[in-house]
């Protein structure tokens, strides 16, 4: 692990406590970071306990939960399919998350399930992919095209239904869309935050392989690696994150694509450190949009995706010019 | 060499049987003679049928033509220019453009006819696909890598916006949603006024770029070689590919899925060279897009479905069985 | 005889083409093999085959006896290395990263990096003169550092057999030459055996105890260079009259072309 990606893990593993803080502190009821901090693991004056635990907590964890998920699958994929432009979206599994949820939007059930329905419409999506795109080996050209028309025609479902919808329904199908951790609960917390750090763990170990794979598919099958086995693995792995965090936040799209390029520029080519960085990088995005979306902006029902993308680019955009002048 | 012409006309006589289809199917039945007779321009204006076909589908059917070749034509050069197959004119920021300007155009100057949008759709479509043109400059060139990324990115930020405004307000909401879809439909001709010089730039451009690219696709290296200025027509490439882009959001809002589709399908039946990537595509887009709008009049009748909607849910399966067909 | 590769009426093939049509094929153990032949008679496709990239539409490949294609993948890796022609260096790897990788197959998914691991890839960087290098970017280092580099990745795992297509393309004379003395080193301070596809007849018979060559997927003369290679084969295999002399420096044969427009 180099330097600058430890320090880059430093200054975001100091980040993220202090960003939860005063994310568990803003809000009707006001209290200091440090007070929020010691109410959430259940210290101090019931009422902010309360506060903390019952109400602020599930969504901030599920930010959380989700802005690290979404990274490390985007960061999967541009990896995997060697495509600075790969993200959730090209596999299908954003179109399928949305259009799971949106449906059962539709057909008005109650808000419990839209998280079901759009973990379950993702890996619906996923599944579609496999079985058109599957054919004994995972060619990454037939993949990447499979999924966009996956996600296309999704999409266009999602789209069809927004166009139809009367304007109150049309209007929810659309905050989900584009992004929103409101009515987040316990039960989905723990049990996302679960899934996602066991998957965690489990990209950190098949990062290894990731990195045989980069060599192409005649040296890795030198070095005894099966091409098309690792790359399933590494896709399933993408794919389950990715519907688990649209369950959690719904399709924050931009997570996915921009936070790996953003730690490339940071820290430089992958290792297993920079992983690590990627998922606590995705994490403070999505958490730090969301107290902005929710406290410090004047508009009320901002979508937290606007200001993942509105916080994100500009970021992106100047790394991308400093980094260019200091390349050859 | 043959084989390929063999090809191209088949595909032009695909196109004036969807050209034929679009003027005589729809949700009112118009006899066959009528329909003949109408377009031929004798008895115009003579009853209630022939006034379906000379002023709604006429028009309707010129539109499709029109557009589908725009993007179609957009999306072979920008696949071309940015050598990624994820790429598409949406990539460069032009649609997401159009919208956010659509979008703000109704929610601040109260507009309600798509005729009024037009010079906001340019507008915006001009500037996004400029300002992500910016983004890629690089010691006086164009680098492909950042001006797909760049493009994707400003297309997140500008989306998330689009749709943070439409949750603002329910109005907006409305208007725009059908608009947003992508429809051929109650555009009339006079869209078309003000977006006709920037499609005829565009093809005149994309036609010109087009052995250039050819030797891109080499390798910057040998393209230099073989005498290519480099820079120079990757900016003129993507020039065309957002006069085109413009030109066709203006006209029937952001159709997405033409523009990405149309290139995949032409390559995987005609080969990758951009001479002949770039005719095929000119026919395949129309084709794809008149053949979508007759299916949407045709399948919700007497209502229609946008088509927008509809290409995608036609051009997915024909894609994804296509490259399930590609060797690779 | 250990690590002897051998072939059984082996036909190889793409989806769309046969490359390799009935091939019989014995590789001595304990010795270098250049494989030589036209451009397309399926050279590399065979070094694919033999190093189970390609499986077999019909016939079988053996190591040692045993079929190739029943071998678990980690299993093989640990006993034979292949260097691709063209291999994809990674984005901003450095010399050591890269090297690091030709580890492996060593490694169990929970395995930490262990003493023996660094141990052979220090051992592959200085038996390549890469040590120097090893901070540096793959992507930024000439064409014979860069090979020796790859060189380095499949030495890093610890093979008996090395398979190596081309390992002199894009090299100058003085390139070309160190890269095939390493390998040469390899086999007499070692006792590697070595499979290599050569361009040149000439390196391929000084360098080689074993030549095969091939023409349109099929084997047209196989044996000691010294024997197999005369003016008769040459010209047979790849249409060019020439004349075999002994190389003035090593006594093995020198294929010198005739002179074919010089009025």
């Amino acid at each position: 692990m180099n330097r600058r990606t430890v320090l880059c893990c430093l200054a975001a593993a100091v980040l993220l406590p202090a960003l939860t803080a005063t994310a568990l502190s803003l809000g009707q009821v006001a209290m200091s970071p440090a007070t929020a901090l010691r109410a959430l693991f259940g210290f101090g004056q019931g009422g902010d306990v309360l506060v903390v635990r019952e109400f602020r907590a599930p969504r901030v964890l599920a930010a959380l939960i989700a802005g690290g998920a979404l990274a490390v699958s985007g960061r999967l994929l541009q990896r995997l399919f060697r495509n600075p432009l790969a993200s959730p979206d090209v596999i299908g599994v954003t179109g399928g998350a949305s259009f799971g949820a949106v449906l059962l939007l539709a057909l008005g059930a109650s808000q419990l399930m839209i998280p079901l329905a759009a973990l379950g419409g993702g890996l619906v999506a996923a599944g579609l992919l496999g079985g058109f795109a599957w054919r004994s080996r995972a060619a990454v050209g037939r993949l990447v095209l499979v999924g966009l028309a996956v996600q296309a025609g999704l999409a266009a479902a999602v789209n069809l239904m927004i166009v139809r919808f009367p304007a109150e329904l049309a209007s929810s199908a659309l905050q989900w869309t584009t992004g929103s951790l409101y009515g987040r609960t316990w039960t989905e917390v723990r049990a996302g935050g679960t899934a996602v750090a066991v998957l965690l763990v489990a990209a950190l170990l098949l990062d290894r392989r990731a990195a045989v794979l980069d060599l192409g598919d005649e040296s890795a099958g030198g070095l005894g690696l099966r091409p098309d086995r690792a790359r399933l693995q590494i896709l399933l792995l993408a794919i389950a994150l990715a519907s688990l965090a649209a369950a959690l936040s719904g399709p924050v799209g931009f997570v996915a694509l921009a936070v790996p390029h953003l730690v490339r520029l940071l820290a430089g080519p992958p290792t297993p450190g920079t992983l690590l960085l990627t998922a606590l990088t995705g994490a403070l995005l999505l958490l730090g949009a969301d107290v902005l979306v929710l406290h410090l902006l004047p508009l009320r029902g901002l979508p937290v995706g606007a200001a993942t993308a509105t916080l994100g680019a500009p970021w992106l955009l100047f790394l991308l010019t400093r980094h260019d002048r200091s390349a050859p | 060499m043959t084989w390929q012409t063999l090809l191209l006309g088949l595909g032009l006589c695909l196109l004036l049987l969807c050209v034929a289809l679009s003027l005589a199917l729809g949700s009112r039945t118009v006899p066959l003679s009528t329909v003949i007779e109408a377009a031929l321009g004798r008895r115009t204006g003579a009853g209630p049928d022939a006034q379906v076909v000379t002023g709604l589908r006429l028009p309707r059917t010129v539109l499709g033509l029109v557009v589908g070749a725009a993007l179609g034509v957009a999306g072979a050069v920008a696949q071309g220019v940015t050598r990624n197959p994820l790429a598409s004119p949406t990539t460069l920021g032009v649609n997401a453009g159009a919208s956010f300007a659509v979008v703000t155009a109704i929610y601040a100057l109260h507009l309600s006819r798509p005729v009024e949008y037009v010079w906001f759709a340019v507008a915006g479509a001009g500037l996004a696909g400029l300002a992500a043109q910016v983004t890629a400059r690089r010691a006086g060139g164009l680098d492909p890598t950042r001006l797909a990324l760049g493009g994707t990115v400003l297309t997140a930020v500008l989306a998330s916006w689009t749709s943070a405004l439409m949750l603002a307000s329910r109005r907006t909401l409305d208007e725009a949603r059908f608009w947003l879809a992508g429809s051929l439909d109650g555009r009339g001709l006079e869209v078309l006024v003000p977006v006709w010089p920037l499609l005829l730039a565009g093809l005149a451009l994309a036609v010109a770029v087009a052995p250039a690219l050819n030797a891109l696709a080499l390798g910057e290296e040998t393209a230099q070689a073989l005498g290519v200025p480099v820079s120079r027509i990757r900016t003129a490439a993507a020039l065309a590919v957002v006069l085109l882009a413009a030109g066709a959001v203006a006209a029937a809002g952001p159709v997405a899925f033409v523009g990405l589709a149309a290139p995949h399908l032409v390559r995987s039946l005609l080969g990758g060279d951009q001479r002949w990537l770039v005719p095929g595509c000119a026919l395949a887009g129309p084709i794809l897009l008149l053949a979508a709008d007759v299916l949407g009049r045709l399948v919700a009748r007497p209502s229609e479905l946008e088509a927008g909607v509809v290409t995608a849910f036609l051009g997915a399966p024909l894609l994804a069985v296509l490259a399930r067909r590609a060797a690779r | 005889m250990r690590n002897q590769l051998a072939t059984r009426r082996l036909r190889l093939r793409y989806s769309d083409r046969t490359v390799v049509d009935g091939l019989d094929l014995a590789l001595p153990g304990g010795a270098i093999t250049a494989v030589v032949g036209p451009n397309a008679c399926g050279k590399s496709t065979l070094l694919r085959g033999l190093a189970r990239l390609l499986d077999p539409t019909a016939g079988s490949v053996t190591l040692d006896g045993a079929d190739l294609h029943r071998m678990p993948a980690r299993a093989l890796a640990k006993r034979l290395g292949l260097l691709p022609q063209q291999p994809v260096t990674p984005e901003a790897i450095t010399v050591e990263g890269l090297v690091r990788l030709g580890r492996h197959p060593h490694q169990r998914l929970l395995s930490p990096w262990s003493a023996a691991d660094q141990q052979a890839v220090e051992r592959a960087l200085h038996r390549t003169g890469t040590t120097e290098l090893r901070d540096q970017p793959v992507d930024r280092l000439s064409g014979g550092q860069r090979q020796r580099a790859w060189i380095a990745l499949t030495l890093a795992q610890d093979t008996e057999l090395l398979l190596l297509d081309e390992p002199t393309t894009f090299l100058d004379l003085r390139h070309q030459l160190d890269v095939l003395d390493l390998v040469a080193d390899l086999h007499r301070e070692l006792g590697r055996t070595v499979v290599m596809v050569l361009h040149d007849l000439g390196q391929a018979a000084r360098y080689a105890d074993h030549l095969v060559v091939l023409h349109q997927g099929r084997l047209a003369a196989a044996g000691p260079p010294g024997e197999v290679l005369d003016a008769e084969l040459v010209e047979r295999v790849f249409e060019v009259p020439c004349q075999v002399v002994p190389d003035p420096e090593t006594g093995t044969p020198l294929v010198i072309p005739r002179a074919r427009r010089i009025s």
